[in-house]
C-alpha cells in the first residue's frame, strides 16, 4: 500500500534510477579484474588518485540520512547543524591530511587499529578494532534499514515489496540494496567501492543542486529567503546564527562547536574513522593522500548548500510541518519537475549505496585484518598471507552483507540497540585521538601510556556522560569530546613518563619527528626542518 | 486490573516494563548513571561551574573570533611546515601542485561562511 504523501515517478524518472543503479553496479563489477591480494582488495593496491579519494571521502561521510535529517534539524532549529560540515570538517581534513595521514600511509598498514597496534601494543590494537568492527556492522544493518524504511517505504510507498515465509518479513528494498552493493564490494574491493564513489558523488551533487536551485528560486533568493524567515517571529531569530551561546541548552554552543566539534570530534572521525581513512591509505603516493583529503575538505564546503539551505526553503514553502524530515521529500513532490525528480532520486541512492559499500568494506577490513588476522597470528604463529587474507576478505563481506540484510530490521526498530553502540564509541573518539595524537608528536609515548589513555579516557568519558548539570547544555557530548581528549592526552603522557620506555627502534617512521623513506633512510623533521 | 497490582505496575520505572535486549540495556543504564551520578556531580561541578561562569559572559564577537582563528591557525600551520615535507611525492613542482595552495583555497569558502553569515 502506498503513503499518501509517497512520490510518484515518471518513466524518465525511472530510466534515469535505473541507468544509475546498473552503470554503478556494472562498473564495480569491472574493477574485480585489479583485485589479486589481500592489498588489492583492503587498500587498493595503493593505486588511488587524489580526485577519487576526495569524492569518495565525501560521499563516504554524507548519506541519504543527512539529505533528510540534516535539512529537517535546519527546518526546526536553523543553520548552526551546518557546522558539522564545515568547522566540523575542514579544519580536521588539514589535520588529517598533514599530521596523521602521511604516517599511516608511510607505515603500510590497512587499518587505523593495525598502525596503533604497531605504535603501541596489541591490546590497544584488539580494544579499538572490537568497538570499530562492532559499530561499522551495526551502522551497516542500519543502512540498510534505512533504505527500506525510511527512506523508499517512506518517500516513495514501496510497502508492497515484501514477503512474509514463516512468519518473518524479507523486504525487497533492503535485499536489493545488499544484493547490488555486496556484489561489487566483493569483486572489487576498496577500488570498486572508490570508483563508484565517484560516480555517486557527481549524481549526489547534480541531485542537490537542482533541488538547491529551485528551491531557493521559489523564495525569491537567499537574501529574500533570509529577510521572511527572520520576519516571522522570535522563534525564527536564531535561524541563521552559526553560532550560539556557551549557556545555550541546545546541544550547539559555540564553545563546544569550536573546541568539542572543530579540534575533537570532527578531528577524530578524519583521521580515526577507518571508512574514511582507508581511502588515503590506498593512495598512489604520499602527496595523493594528503591531496585527496585536502579535496575532500573543498567539496565538503557545498554539502551544507545542499542539505540545509532546502530546510530553510521549507519554512516559507512547507510552514507547520510536525516532522521537519518531512521537508526534502515534500520539496521534491512540490518542485521538481519528472526527470530531475528521477535524478534526486538517484542522488538519494547514490548517497545510500556509498555509505552502504563503504560500511561494508571497512568492516570487512577490520575484522580481517585486525581480529581475525591478529588471532591467527596468535594462534598459528604467523600472518595471514595476501591470499588468505583476500579469502577472509571477501568472506566476511558476504557475511556481512548477509547477516545485516537480515537483522536490518532488528537493529533498525531497536533504538535501544543503536543508542547504546553510538554512545560507546562517542566514548572513543576524545581517547582515541589523544593517544594518536600523542603517538605521533611524541616519540616518547609508550605501549602503557597508550593504553592507560585509552582505557582510562574511556572510563572518564564515562563519568562525564552520566554525570547531570556539569555543563549548561541539555546535550553535552561535544564538552564531553573536548574533556575526554584533554584527560587522556594528560594520561597517556604522564603514564609514559613514569614507565618503562618501548624497544629503541619501535616508533621509527611512525613519528612526527621521524619520517622513514622508501630507501629505510630515516629522514627526521623537527617543526617544520630537516634536523 | 485490581487496585493492588495498579500499583505495583506504577512504581516499576518504566524501563524495566520493557522487554528484550533493549528494555534490559536502559534498566541497566539507568541503575550505573544513577550510581556515578550520585557519586561524581559534585566534584565534576566544582571543577567545571567555575569555568562555565567564565565563559557564559563573553561577547559574541569573540566566537566568531575563535571559530576563525582555527581556519587561520591551520593555513598558518602549514605554510610553517617544510615545503617539501608538504609537496613531497608531489608530481610536479608547479604551483598548482603545491598542497599550501590547496589548503589555502579549500578554507576561504569555509572562512567566508563565519565571516559574513
Amino acid at each position: 500500500m502506498a503513503h499518501a504523501d509517497a512520490i510518484s515517478l515518471a518513466g524518465i524518472d525511472w530510466f534515469i534510477i535505473l541507468v544509475y543503479v546498473i552503470g554503478t553496479f556494472l562498473l564495480g563489477i569491472y574493477f574485480s579484474k585489479f583485485v589479486g591480494s589481500a592489498g588489492d582488495y583492503f587498500i587498493a593496491g595503493k593505486a588511488l588518485p587524489f580526485w577519487a579519494i576526495g569524492m569518495s571521502v565525501v560521499v563516504t561521510d554524507i548519506g541519504a540520512v543527512d539529505f533528510v535529517a540534516v535539512a529537517g534539524e535546519t527546518y526546526n532549529t536553523g543553520l548552526a547543524v551546518a557546522n558539522f560540515d564545515w568547522i566540523g570538517s575542514m579544519p580536521a581534513m588539514v589535520f588529517a591530511a598533514f599530521l596523521f595521514i602521511p604516517y599511516y600511509w608511510r607505515s603500510g598498514v590497512y587499518t587505523i587499529p593495525e598502525f596503533l597496534g604497531r605504535r603501541y601494543n596489541t591490546a590497544v590494537q584488539m580494544i579499538h578494532a572490537a568497538i570499530w568492527g562492532i559499530f561499522l556492522y551495526t551502522m551497516l544493518a542500519l543502512m540498510l534499514w534505512i533504505t527500506a524504511d525510511k527512506f523508499l517505504h517512506t518517500v516513495l510507498g514501496w510497502d508492497e515489496y515484501k514477503v512474509t515465509i514463516g512468519g518473518d518479513t524479507y523486504y525487497a528494498t533492503v535485499w536489493g540494496m545488499a544484493l547490488i552493493t555486496g556484489i561489487y564490494t566483493f569483486s572489487g574491493g576498496l577500488t570498486a567501492v572508490v570508483m563508484t564513489d565517484v560516480i555517486q558523488l557527481v549524481v549526489m551533487f547534480v541531485g542537490g543542486f537542482a533541488l538547491l536551485f529551485m528551491s531557493v528560486w521559489e523564495v525569491g533568493g537567499f537574501a529574500a529567503m533570509k529577510e521572511q524567515i527572520l520576519a516571522k517571529g522570535p522563534e525564527y531569530q536564531q535561524h541563521f546564527d552559526m553560532l550560539l551561546p556557551h549557556d545555550t541548552p541546545t546541544a550547539f554552543p559555540w564553545t563546544g562547536i569550536v573546541f568539542g566539534l572543530g579540534l575533537v570530534m570532527s578531528t577524530a572521525y578524519m583521521s580515526g574513522n577507518q571508512a574514511i581513512v582507508q581511502r588515503n591509505l590506498g593512495a598512489k603516493s604520499e602527496w595523493d593522500a594528503k591531496g585527496g583529503m585536502l579535496f575532500a575538505g573543498f567539496l565538503k564546503c557545498f554539502i551544507p548548500l545542499l542539505v540545509a539551505v532546502p530546510g530553510l526553503a521549507a519554512i516559507l514553502i512547507l510552514p507547520g510541518l510536525s516532522d521537519g524530515d518531512q521537508a526534502v521529500p515534500l520539496m521534491i513532490k512540490k518542485l521538481l519537475p519528472p526527470g530531475l525528480r528521477g535524478l534526486m532520486f538517484a542522488a538519494l541512492f547514490a548517497a545510500l549505496m556509498s555509505s552502504v559499500d563503504s560500511l561494508l568494506n571497512a568492516a570487512s577490513t577490520i575484522w580481517t585484518t585486525d581480529l581475525y588476522g591478529r588471532t591467527y597470528r596468535f594462534v598459528k604463529g604467523k600472518p595471514l598471507s595476501e591470499r588468505q587474507g583476500l579469502v577472509v576478505g571477501r568472506s566476511f563481506t558476504v557475511f556481512f552483507i548477509i547477516t545485516a540484510a537480515l537483522l536490518a530490521e532488528w537493529i533498525g526498530s531497536n533504538e535501544g540497540i543503536y543508542k547504546f553502540i553510538q554512545t560507546a564509541l562517542s566514548m572513543f573518539q576524545g581517547p582515541v585521538l589523544a593517544i594518536l595524537l600523542v603517538g605521533i608528536l611524541w616519540k616518547g609515548a609508550n605501549q602503557w601510556g597508550g593504553l592507560a589513555g585509552l582505557v582510562l579516557g574511556v572510563g572518564f568519558t564515562f563519568i562525564l556522560n552520566n554525570t547531570e548539570g556539569v555543563f549548561p547544555s541539555e546535550d553535552p557530548f561535544l564538552f564531553v569530546a573536548w574533556w575526554s581528549f584533554v584527560f587522556s592526552v594528560i594520561v597517556t603522557l604522564v603514564v609514559s613518563l613514569i614507565t618503562p620506555a618501548d624497544p629503541p627502534g619501535k616508533s621509527d617512521g611512525l613519528t612526527f619527528t621521524q619520517v622513514l623513506e622508501k630507501d629505510g633512510r630515516i629522514r627526521r623533521i623537527m617543526g617544520g626542518r630537516e634536523v | 486490573m485490581p487496585e493492588a497490582q495498579e500499583q505495583v505496575v506504577d512504581a516499576i520505572p518504566p524501563a524495566t516494563l520493557e522487554t528484550g535486549i533493549t528494555g534490559w540495556l536502559t534498566a541497566q543504564g539507568e541503575w550505573i548513571h544513577n550510581a556515578i551520578n550520585d557519586r561524581f556531580q559534585a566534584p565534576m561541578q566544582a571543577i567545571f561551574q567555575p569555568l562555565n561562569q567564565f565563559l557564559s559572559p563573553i561577547p559574541s564577537i569573540w566566537w566568531s573570533l575563535c571559530a576563525v582563528s582555527l581556519f587561520l591557525g591551520a593555513m598558518i600551520w602549514v605554510w610553517s611546515m617544510k615545503k617539501e615535507y608538504v609537496n613531497l611525492d608531489a608530481p610536479s613542482s608547479r604551483w598548482w601542485y603545491d598542497l599550501r595552495i590547496w589548503t589555502v583555497l579549500s578554507m576561504i569558502p569555509h572562512l567566508f561562511v563565519y565571516l559574513y553569515i
